[in-house]
């Protein structure tokens, strides 16, 4: 018992020293450093003093400085007891002046330089405004903190002397801002990202002591967690897969929502331009690479052994190798986010600016973390493809197999062949910025337009990657709720077929504004309008399955209704984009911002909710809380709509993305490019607020898994009345999932197997391969 | 069977009285061991990762190579990327050689995670081989399948290093028509020094720039340059043959197993020998040159062909004195990491090769687990299929 | 498994084939260099040649001929030859400038 007692005791000590560590790292010097000449007078800090920093001949500080120019400055203050009519009193006033870069030189008698900081001489203290000379430096933003005292001339201390703080800041013409100083917004993600990992290592414990009180020991505890980290098996691995996708899922949730605090009323100084770069890149990276095709592959290694009733994957260890490459590329990814100092090319990192040196080093190891994802995505690639094409129980054939599983496939097959281009693309920037090779150089004849090429061209079906399961996710979810088997089966998965195989001829449509041949712009835009086909084709088979069967309304049922909603209103906007014409009309704006989220978070996101609260049971064993399920769902596609939706109007009204603010127009006659309406602010705000009851109802569902796990109500084999494989086995299943391997046999169907031409390819089963 | 229901159970049992009927219970193909050997899941030999693996239990439960592995990689890319770093003008790079070290121990991470693998991989003698059910690799190996998934990735890798040099190649304005135009573009504008343009390798390795013509015969001759790239040619396709051989011998029934064994390793430890050889000549190649008695020629970096160099002095085919300065940063990139990647494949191919000659030396090929030499040779034909296409493409044209 | 052309071993006879394309190969280029053939030349030969070698190296030694999986694996490494020139017409050929050197039939 003492030994448990102990273990608890350093486990909270280390999760009390991640929450701190950020802390001691992040705040700035701080008052502490002002020396004698100011805080001697008096501990009251007054609203009344207010310091003011301008050019020597009175004119306001500018926004940007020339490198290595000298400038003249004067500062002081208004206010206190020393603002008095000079001769009035001695000891006016006191000052302390530090600037974060650059070099101050004292000017005259009444100031002197004392360990790299300016202050008051005995005869500057007679004084309220003082002059001094700063030479800039080359590169950087530069803070001024000025503190002064307005003192009585008593030459005492009391509280009758009053002291304030300021900082003035300058940025560099041209600066690279590559050395911005950690604030606010940066301190929030720090601490709340070690929050989760802390409550994340508390659970990690508390599950193992929940799975056997008696044995809560560390010599019980190490070969259960090296069992998860050394485990090959399709199921724990999947497991993992969940952990680290809904951890990350938090992560980029936390930064949209610190970019949407940001953007809540115009002109906003919450996020500097600076960290918003960071912080849209990382809410683009680490939503799609390390939060929805995690969670997707969980699904996968779950779910898709179980369907097509093999025993594992083809190959378990490349599964765990691809597996964990992920988080170990999420920390290179995320490198410099706590310095300051993290990627800010955007999630599509544009070349040139990706090979340019003024960007932070950060993107360094982003494109380094992204190559170990083209590899994890590669691994599981060949693993999946190879399960599906060779491990399917005896008597399925290609079109008995669930839709699901079609799925996985067909975005995986997407997935395998198109990431060698980006990987490739990623291996030459890589390069480029650290070996400093010439691929996106543009002076050396590099040509950008290649990377948009390398990277769409994986882009596109990697858009596709994410939606295909989620229609899989669908088509199983609403033909058990419709208690039918899906209308058009065959049509669903030529549907999906040809939405993946058509990826590959759409993706310069994300290039129509780069300047790339003309010739491919207009096949792009015609092939591109072809996606609406096989896509309403499933919306109509959808319909259609509900049509014909009758719904019961559980969880799952609502957030695949919702799906269907929000994907098609996410389709037709989508229908704009093809146009050539209004493509470069509404290019980078939030109409695009709107649209691609309307089918990312109303398409992937819900049907990964749909699929959670679907598979949950099967994987825990545990039937989830069906009550707070359908208050998730109000709530969260209350707020989803109001979220996304305003972002249309705003989009139309011109407002950009991977801006860090924006401006309202003075009135409705000034023309100022890029200024707003007036009623872009309301709906600004809207959409923030809108954004925190989306973030906060996923809460609800967290709670509902956790306490799932421990009280939830045992779950049945099948408790929703599916009848792909699946869900013959136990809840959750054992392992090995088959005592023997299922059989399927197709009553509806007729002997299937005619001769075709590609069974003339086969191996014929009387026939041993001969090697 | 319409108009009455039955239980779930009751439907398995039709549908297996049905299949037994069709006959089609025979699941020769089935991918799974002896049923009882997934008993003991958490039992002791699977909870160790370390290995050696237990192969009649199957596939191997648990590993630790996968997260060592992993470790290696990110710890090797973190290091690499902090020790070279692009400097301010994009035209060398920034060494810090405090982080070499740390490059060093990625690698050694990395090797650590491939030798936990390669040790449970090590008692594999070829009695456990799934083979896929259904169509279409129905009675193919699955290992056989995943390798051959695993090619069509290989190539869209090469294909997209061929995108990027086919597009730079015919986007790219030649140096030698600048220079023939009298230093004007085709499109009249003036050609200014440091500007760039394209100077393919072969100009340097297989053109007539080259200043050593020892295997001359009548007016025919072959560039000393060009003697380490068609040396590799030869040594790939060599190599091509041994592990087929080695594929070929592991399979005979007719020796003695130490004689098979014997001369696996060899015809194995032949292509590995090849393969190191053709890293060698790349590094004469790329860095070193070499002067061999009437052989001699500089290596590219001498001759200036490198990623960094903004000003080459470029006097064309013709030596009619006439030159330009020009900047081949771009044709040099292109050059060196496309067949730079090939390089890398090669490598990768030592490494295993590295582990198999080790295998074969403690005689674990026979005839039952010589597929896996034929998984490596499909690999390794590969890398011989892309130099293929590669030295023409880069060394010749 | 031995299986043969021309009577002799097939791997030894693709071998000595690819020993002597690569020599010719080799050849074809030094002759070109120092003005024995024309440019046009050597690229017909190498381009030909490569693909012979390619065929050789694929149906031989990758074992896509003559044996009973040989078709169906061949069907599977064909699979990526559509995405293959997707790639190369809309990545390769598509550089603003490359149609300059373009025949005119392959213009984009």
């Amino acid at each position: 018992m003492k030994t448990n007692k102990r273990f608890i005791a350093i486990i909270c000590l280390l999760a009390f020293a991640l929450v701190m560590a950020p802390t001691f790292e992040a705040r700035s010097g701080g008052i502490t450093n002002v020396d004698s000449g100011c805080t001697c007078h008096t501990s009251t800090s007054s609203g009344d003093v207010s310091p003011f920093m301008t050019l020597a001949n009175g004119s306001a500080l500018p926004d940007t400085y020339n490198a290595n120019e000298v400038y003249t400055f004067a500062f002081g203050f208004t206010g206190g007891p020393g603002d008095v009519a000079a001769g009035t009193q001695d000891n006016m006033g006191g000052f302390n002046l530090v600037a974060s870069k650059g070099d101050l030189a004292s000017l005259g008698d009444f100031t002197t330089m004392t360990a790299g900081q300016l202050t008051h001489t005995p005869a500057g203290n007679d004084q309220v405004n003082w002059t001094v000379e700063w030479t800039a430096p080359s590169s950087g933003s530069v803070d001024f903190q000025l503190t002064v005292n307005s003192v009585n001339g008593d030459g005492s201390q009391s509280d009758d002397d009053h002291w304030a703080q300021s900082t003035f800041s300058m940025g560099a013409v041209g600066g690279s801002g590559d050395e911005t100083e950690p604030a606010d917004g940066l301190t929030v993600l720090f601490s709340a990202l070690l929050l989760v990992a802390s409550l994340l290592i508390i659970a990690v414990v508390y599950v193992f002591y929940r799975n056997n009180p008696s044995a809560f020991s560390w010599e019980s505890f190490k070969p259960w967690i090296a069992g998860w980290l050394t485990s090959t098996d399709h199921k724990k691995v999947g497991t993992l897969y969940f952990v680290a996708g809904l951890f990350y899922f938090v992560v980029g949730g936390v930064i949209a929502l610190l970019m949407r605090i940001q953007l809540a009323v115009p002109g906003n100084d919450f996020l500097t331009q600076d960290e918003y770069n960071q912080f849209f890149t990382l809410h683009g990276t680490v939503m799609i690479f390390l939060a929805a095709m995690p969670l997707i592959n969980g699904f996968a290694n779950w779910i898709v052994p179980l369907q097509i009733g093999a025993r594992d994957l083809a190959f378990p260890r490349i599964n765990a190798m691809a597996f964990w490459l992920n988080p170990v590329a999420s920390v290179l990814i995320l490198t410099g986010v706590f310095s300051g100092n993290a990627a800010d090319v955007g999630w599509t990192g544009y070349q040139p600016i990706t090979s340019w040196p003024g960007t932070h080093s950060g993107a360094t190891f982003w494109l380094a973390g992204q190559i170990m994802l083209v590899a994890s995505s590669t691994l599981a690639g060949i693993n999946f493809i190879t399960t599906i094409a060779t491990m399917r129980a005896p008597g399925m054939g290609w079109m008995q197999m669930p839709l699901f599983t079609w799925s996985i496939l067909v975005s995986v097959m997407c997935l395998f062949i198109s990431i060698p281009a980006f990987g490739i693309g990623l291996i030459e920037a890589f390069l480029d910025r650290t070996i400093s090779t010439a691929f996106f150089n543009t002076s050396a004849g590099g040509d950008p337009v290649l990377w948009q090429h390398l990277f769409w061209y994986f882009g596109h079906p990697e858009v596709y990657v994410v939606i295909i399961p989620a229609f899989g996710i669908i088509s199983e979810t609403l033909a058990t709720s419709a208690r039918r088997a899906i209308f058009g089966y065959k049509s669903m998965v030529l549907a999906m077929a040809g939405i993946g195989f058509v990826s590959f001829l759409v993706y310069g449509h994300h290039m129509l504004t780069s300047g790339m041949s003309p010739w491919l712009r207009f096949v792009m835009m015609i092939t591109t309008m072809f996606v609406a086909i096989p896509t309403g084709i499933k919306i109509f088979n959808w319909l259609k399955t509900m049509h014909g069967g009758s719904l019961v309304y559980r969880t799952h049922t609502l957030w695949s209704l919702g799906f269907l909603v929000t994907f098609t209103l996410g389709g037709i906007s989508g229908m704009f984009f093809p146009s050539i014409a209004m493509n470069t009309h509404m290019h980078e704006t939030y109409f695009v911002i709107a649209h691609f989220h309307y089918v990312l978070v109303g398409g992937v996101v819900f049907a990964l909710f749909a699929a959670i609260y679907y598979w949950f049971p099967k994987m825990s064993g545990r039937m989830m809380d069906e009550r707070l399920g359908v208050l998730h769902f109000l709530i969260a596609f209350i707020s989803y709509n109001g979220l996304f939706w305003p972002m249309h109007k705003l989009g139309l009204w011109g407002m950009t993305r991977r801006h860090h603010t924006y401006f309202l127009q003075a009135n409705e006659y000034s023309d100022v490019i890029g200024t707003l309406p007036a009623e872009a602010s309301g709906w600004n705000m809207f959409i923030t607020i809108n954004a925190f009851v989306f973030g906060l109802s996923t809460l609800i569902m967290v709670v509902n898994m956790i306490m799932t796990l421990f009280k939830g109500k045992k779950a049945p084999a099948d408790p929703w009345g599916g009848w792909s494989f699946e869900w013959l086995v136990s809840s959750p299943p054992p392992t090995p999932s088959f005592d023997e391997l299922p059989i399927l046999i197709d009553v509806n169907e007729t002997d299937e197997a005619k001769p075709n031409w590609l069974m003339k390819l086969m191996v014929p089963d009387d026939e041993e391969v001969m090697y | 069977m319409s108009d009455e229901y039955v239980t779930v159970d009751g439907v398995r049992e039709i549908v297996r009285e049905e299949l037994r009927d069709h006959g089609i219970t025979k699941q020769k193909a089935t991918p799974a061991p002896k049923k009882d050997s997934h008993d003991d899941h958490d039992g002791h030999h699977h909870i160790n990762g370390w290995g050696p693996h237990d192969w009649e239990h199957g596939a191997p439960h648990n590993s630790w190579a996968p997260i060592i592995m992993s470790l290696g990689i990110g710890v090797f890319l973190f290091s690499f990327a902090s020790t070279f770093a692009m400097n301010e003008s994009m035209n060398n790079y920034v060494f810090s050689a405090g982080s070499l070290p740390m490059v060093f121990v990625g690698f050694a991470i990395i090797s650590a995670g491939l030798l936990v693998w390669w040790r449970q991989d090590l008692a594999f003698d070829g009695h456990y081989e799934p083979k896929a059910t259904g169509v279409p690799f129905q009675n193919i190996d699955i290992r056989k399948v995943g390798m051959w998934v695993f090619l069509m990735s290989e190539m869209m890798v090469f294909s997209s290093l061929f995108s990027t040099y086919i597009r730079y190649r015919l986007g790219t304005e030649s140096c030698q028509v600048i220079l023939d135009n009298h230093n004007t573009y085709s499109n009249g504008l003036p050609f200014s020094p440091g500007d760039a343009c394209w100077v393919p390798a072969s100009y340097f390795i297989a053109g007539s720039h080259s200043e050593s013509w020892t295997l001359s015969l009548g007016g025919v001759g072959l560039p000393d340059t060009l003697v380490p790239g068609a040396i590799n040619t030869f040594a790939l396709i060599i190599s091509s043959f041994t592990v087929v051989m080695a594929l070929k011998t592991a399979k005979r029934e007719d020796m003695t197993s130490t004689e098979r064994s014997k001369k696996v390793r060899n015809y194995l430890a032949a292509t590995w020998v090849l393969a190191v050889m053709f890293l060698v000549f790349k590094m004469v190649e790329w860095f070193i040159g070499f002067n061999i008695g009437p052989f001699h020629a500089p290596s590219l970096m001498e001759d200036g062909f490198t990623i960094h160099n903004e000003l080459y002095s470029f006097a064309g085919a013709g030596h009619d004195g006439g030159h330009i300065d020009v900047n081949l940063r771009l044709s040099a990139a292109t050059f060196f990491v496309a067949t730079g990647t090939h390089g890398a494949h090669v490598f990768a191919g030592i490494i295993g090769l590295t582990y198999m000659t080790y295998k074969a030396h403690k005689g674990g090929y026979n005839p039952d687990s010589a597929e896996s030499i034929e998984y490596f040779g499909l690999y390794w034909h590969f890398v011989d299929l892309v130099w293929v296409l590669v030295f023409p493409a880069f060394y010749l044209y | 498994m031995s299986h043969k052309i021309l009577g002799k071993d097939a791997y030894n006879m693709n071998f000595a084939m690819l020993m002597i394309l690569t020599a010719v190969e080799v050849g074809a280029v030094a002759a070109s260099v120092q003005g024995g053939i024309g440019p046009e030349m050597v690229i017909l030969v190498l381009v030909s040649i490569g693909a012979i070698k390619f065929l050789g190296i694929a149906f031989v030694f990758m074992h896509l001929r003559m044996e009973a999986d040989s078709n169906i694996l061949t069907l599977t490494a064909l699979f990526p030859v559509f995405f293959i020139l997707v790639m190369i017409i809309a990545i390769a050929l598509t550089s603003p400038a490359a149609p300059d050197s373009l025949p005119s039939w392959c213009r984009f």
